[in-house]
């Protein structure tokens, strides 16, 4: 629905204390009506339906006579009989029916994922984290889960080609080996492209190539890894390092627009929702400040937030260790303030008493206080901050010198060399600058004067197109690797064979590698095997090598122990840094280039589960529109989907805009990795941004002096943020530890609702759920799972503009106050298994009924799609079927399906089920075993693929279950209680901790 | 009179069989009519044929 601004920007008399559209919280005509229907107006459009039958009932009915008649007769032949073999010859390790489970691995940039993929009759199906990593235990990142599709795409490259034409391996390792002998032999430097090196097999790996190729250079470039980080950190440690945030030791934590809480690192998220997970008010907790421009995850999380201009993020650093130094906290040696004037920069609007709160925090918290830099902030921010944390000795967080990455002026510089005939060969290994790079056409036109090159991939993109050998590579999940230093080594081992003709790409060097006269092991698992022998096996170890690295593999993992030392913090740079700091100004709009959340650098654009889920912050699915604040658009006539054109730097873009409530004035936001022009799903979805990013590595994704005016026209927008409605009542309920407090000593007892049906009864078990708002940060995690574990179709944007998305479980994000700066509370709402449902009674056809442990069940094949139940919904939780959106996936779609869930057809309602699937699973273990179920013993995929333990299931009737216990715990609320439904999901309020109204004064 | 039986029976009879087959081709028609526009959800041409899946060598599975 089209959100209308309305002409006054005077309040209303009377504003919801909660809304999700700004139409909500105006309570226009349209938000209103939206908020009465059931479903959006295109939902139930009969338009796309096939036409009426022009048959009358009494052919209708001679038709269904013959044919019954003419079935019972085939029906009497026997020659399509058959016998199920489910194997001709079954591999040892599967047993049909049975899942089997590897601990494995998978690197995403410089970070690397513990975790535990499972499988069924050979086909991975649903990925974890591995619960014996000691950070993880068992979480892990949305995208992690999601990239399981990447490895049934069925835009993989099968084979390798050259030329347009398929060629054998052989081949292709023999051209690869005379050009790089060729580049040898006459002195020319062969240039290789790769992803961030985080596997030290690999990088001995690249040693060995190297000495093998000593005119081989290497660049390992990550599109929107931030610059600014590694030139900041190269400044202030003289290396490139990796910030590692440790939220358990912190109570106070400051983000200068870093968003940590995105769901990329589940450590940080775990330990940040250990921390507001809440049982007495007067507990410990943390407080979360956040500065920051466009609104993040972690920005909706803030107990204290302000929007700041990024341009003048560094500038706030900067004063913020001038109040300190000012509060006693010794400056590091070399270090200068002495030009940065007292107090709140010009330009920043916090005011005074905010700004003395935020200082008095840090000041008093000192060595567990944290201040985190996003990625996008340029190299004086992250001096800065890197600044504050030596002043403070935070102690909440661990540096680790890094390999380094390519900024986008390495890049430039390889492209002009290309440019320049420099280069004999170029291997491009998992990177599409043709794409991601901000002068793509300029890098196109120099690599074609490259004489050999060569792409590695898992599809082709348009990096390949410009290639002239195209080397598949094994996804992850077909692949051998390692990852990690130090402390801890996580191990990456397949759970398939590779599905296709394609190889490892260290396989592909080492094959390069023999070619050019070294002796190298028979592939990259016998390599990495003698490099774990001779480096990581403890020398005189009394277990024998073979066994140690079963175990290994076993456990996904080894802890080593020994640490690596921290780098040395240096200020000689700070002076400079500060003054430059102060200077800058990013004109009347300036724009911040994100990674998508679902796209991350664009490498997930064709992956349909991350396209779909709807931002968290934006709700937008499958498209990145340009965000703005409220009051820019109203400068600019703008309103939600109208186009615009976002012209930077002499680059025009046409894309749809967004009014994002909390986005700071004077900033608009983009996200990157859309736009692309390969793959199905991938291509034409959203506009590519990596063309505004600047070349300058201090600062490429902060671009100032923007225009953006109204280009005419608007786009319809799948985003999900007004779809599902609640009609007017008050969902959610967020309190400030003062309010929690007076909640918790005079909590009003509402009045007993009486009904008139029986009471249901539950002779064994009583499965219900407890969602924690307070430790809940809106990461999707749970979304992603339950779509994965649950076959949830995609269904695609132009359903999704409708209304007709299909998630079991989403998440609401509701606005509280201010639309400059509003606070924001999330909720994940799913089908509440109501005791007495009122969608059971109206089902024509009892599909929809309920268990003898309090399941609201669907039976599929008895559902006739009469929707009546979706409409007697309250929590609008059912989805239907409104097209076949299963039927026509055939593999290697097919074979991501999990075989325990019914893949549901056209017609028919669907809904969470409480994973029924695992409920059953964990009774027939127990009932094997021959003892009783364990309390946490069944959990369903949306509270193990959530981070922050925000969600508790169980078994009600026992009393001293986890969930039993929290039922009863003094924030718990259900939602729409008064309707009498009972509800078998219990909520926990959401708890903020201000500074300074009702917060917790005292650390 | 038998020959008339027969051919009555007889009559009756292809109509039983004929009746069903005839009908039941008329249903198939009407479910898969040609030259009707084809949905935007139809399946493709032809099935692809099935991938082999292979289990991983060498790899050691925590459970199952």
């Amino acid at each position: 629905m089209k959100t209308q601004i309305p002409p006054s920007p005077e309040p209303p008399v009377e504003i919801p204390r909660y809304w999700r559209t700004l139409g909500e919280r105006e309570e226009t005509p349209e938000a209103r009506k939206a908020a009465h229907d059931e479903f959006l107006p295109g939902a139930v459009d009969v338009a796309d339906l096939p036409a009426p039958s022009e048959f009358s009932r009494r052919g209708f009915l001679g038709l269904m006579g013959g044919a019954a008649a003419l079935a019972a007769t085939v029906a009497c032949d026997r020659k399509g009989q058959g016998t199920i073999v489910p194997y001709t010859r079954r591999p040892v390790e599967v047993i049909p029916g049975v899942a089997n489970y590897y601990a494995s691995a998978r690197q995403e940039g410089r970070r690397a994922y513990s975790v535990l993929v499972k499988t069924r009759e050979g086909r991975p199906i649903h990925i974890t984290g591995n619960d014996e990593h000691p950070g993880f235990k068992g979480k892990t990142s949305p995208r992690t889960i999601a990239d399981i599709m990447g490895l049934y795409d069925a835009d993989r490259l099968r084979a390798p080609k050259a030329e347009g034409r398929p060629l054998a391996w052989a081949e292709a390792d023999s051209r690869m080996t005379a050009a790089l002998a060729g580049a040898k032999a006459a002195g020319k430097p062969v240039l290789l492209i790769t992803g961030a090196v985080a596997s030290p097999s690999r990088k001995a790996l690249f040693a060995d190539l190297k000495a093998a190729l000593p005119t081989l250079e290497h660049l390992a470039w990550e599109p929107v890894r931030g610059d600014g980080a590694a030139e900041g950190a190269r400044a202030v440690f003289g290396t490139d390092v990796e910030v590692a945030p440790r939220l358990e030791k912190a109570k106070v934590v400051l983000s200068l627009g870093a968003d940590f809480l995105s769901g990329e690192d589940p450590e940080a998220l775990a330990a940040f929702g250990a921390k507001r997970r809440l049982s007495e008010p007067g507990q410990a907790t943390n407080r979360l400040w956040v500065l920051e421009g466009p609104l993040s995850i972690t920005g909706s999380n803030a107990d204290q937030r302000f929007p700041v201009r990024p341009s003048r993020i560094a500038a706030v650093a900067f004063a913020l260790a001038k109040a300190l130094q000012s509060r006693g906290l010794g400056l590091p040696a070399g270090a200068d303030l002495s030009a940065v004037p007292a107090g709140v920069p010009q330009g920043v609007d916090i005011p005074a008493e905010a700004w003395k709160n935020l200082v008095n925090d840090l000041a008093s918290a000192r060595r567990e206080a944290l201040v985190l830099c996003g990625a996008e902030m340029s190299a004086e921010a992250h001096q800065a901050a890197h600044l504050l944390n030596a002043m403070l000795g935070s102690q909440a967080l661990e540096l680790r010198a890094a390999e380094p990455l390519a900024t986008v002026k390495d890049l430039d510089a390889a492209m002009q060399g290309m440019a320049a005939g420099r280069y004999a060969a170029v291997l491009l290994w998992d990177v599409n600058p043709a794409y991601a790079f901000p002068r793509a056409q300029a890098w196109k036109d120099a690599l074609a004067k490259v004489p050999f090159r060569a792409w590695m991939g898992l599809a082709e993109d348009e990096t390949a197109a410009q290639c002239q050998l195209l080397l598949p590579v094994n996804h992850w999940l077909e692949s051998w690797n390692d990852f990690g230093s130090g402390e801890l080594f996580i191990l990456q081992q397949p759970a398939i064979g590779a599905l296709y003709d394609t190889r490892q790409g260290e396989d592909v060097l080492l094959a390069a590698l023999k070619g050019l006269g070294a002796a190298v092991p028979a592939d990259y698992h016998a390599y990495l095997k003698a490099r774990w022998q001779k480096e990581v096996y403890p020398a005189g170890s009394p277990v024998a090598f073979e066994r140690y690295f079963e175990v290994a593999l076993h456990d996904g993992l080894v802890k080593d122990g020994k640490a690596a030392p921290a780098p040395v913090f240096k200020g000689a740079t700070l002076a400079a840094a500060a003054k430059q700091a102060l200077a800058a100004q990013g004109g009347d709009l300036e724009l911040v280039l994100v990674p998508g959340f679902a796209t991350h650098d664009g490498r997930y654009a064709n992956n349909g589960w991350l396209m779909e889920t709807p931002d968290p912050v934006t709700k937008m699915t499958w498209d990145n529109p340009l965000l703005l604040s409220v009051a820019d658009a109203r400068r600019l006539k703008l309103n939600d989907g109208d186009l615009a054109t976002l012209t930077v730097d002499g680059t025009t873009l046409r894309v749809p805009v967004v009014l994002q409530p909390g986005q700071a004035k004077g900033v608009v936001t983009l996200a990157l990795g859309y736009g692309r022009t390969t793959g199905e799903m991938a291509a034409g979805k959203g506009v590519n941004a990596f063309p505004l990013m600047a070349l300058d590595p201090a600062a490429p994704n902060l671009r100032s002096g923007v225009q953006v005016a109204a280009a005419g026209g608007s786009k319809p927008l799948s985003r999900t943020q007004a779809h599902h409605r609640l009609d007017g009542r008050e969902i959610v309920q967020s309190w400030s530890l003062a309010e929690y407090a007076q909640e918790a000593r005079d909590r009003k007892k509402g009045p007993e609702l009486v009904t008139l049906y029986p009471d249901q009864e539950f002779p064994q078990h009583k499965w219900g759920m407890v969602i924690d708002l307070a430790a809940c940060v809106g990461c999707s995690g749970c979304m992603v799972g339950c779509q994965s574990e649950n076959n949830v179709a995609v269904v695609g944007p132009e359903q999704v503009t409708r209304g007709r998305e299909m998630h079991w479980i989403r998440l609401d994000s509701y606005y509280e106050g201010d639309v400059d700066n509003p606070k924001v509370v999330h909720q994940p709402m799913l089908c509440q298994h109501c005791d007495d449902a009122p969608c059971e009674n109206v089902c024509p056809v009892n599909a929809t009924n309920h268990s003898p442990e309090g399941l609201n069940q669907m039976v599929y094949n008895r559902c006739v799609g009469t929707r009546y139940c979706a409409n007697n919904c309250p929590y609008k939780v059912r989805r239907f079927n409104f097209l076949e959106y299963t039927a026509d996936k055939v593999e290697p779609e097919s074979l991501i399906y999990n075989p325990e869930v019914t893949v549901r057809p056209r017609g028919v309602m669907e809904k969470c089920t409480f994973c029924v699937q695992r409920i059953e699973d964990g009774k027939i273990r127990a009932k094997g075993e021959d003892r009783p179920l364990q309390d946490g013993e069944i959990t369903p995929a949306c509270a193990v693929s959530c981070p922050s333990d925000a969600i508790v299931f169980g078994d009600l009737k026992d009393p001293n279950s986890k969930v039993s216990q929290l039922v009863k715990a003094n924030r718990s609320f259900k939602v729409l209680e008064e309707l009498g439904v009972k509800p078998a999901i219990t909520y926990l309020a959401d708890l903020k901790n201000p500074a300074i109204e009702g917060g917790q004064h005292e650390l | 009179m038998g020959t008339s039986n027969r051919r009555e029976i007889l009559g009756r009879l292809a109509a039983l069989v004929a009746g069903p087959l005839l009908l039941g081709r008329q249903a198939v028609n009407v479910a898969f009519r040609a030259g009707k526009e084809t949905p935007p959800e139809a399946p493709p041409a032809e099935a692809p044929a099935r991938l082999a899946l292979t289990p991983p060598t060498h790899s050691v599975k925590r459970r199952g």
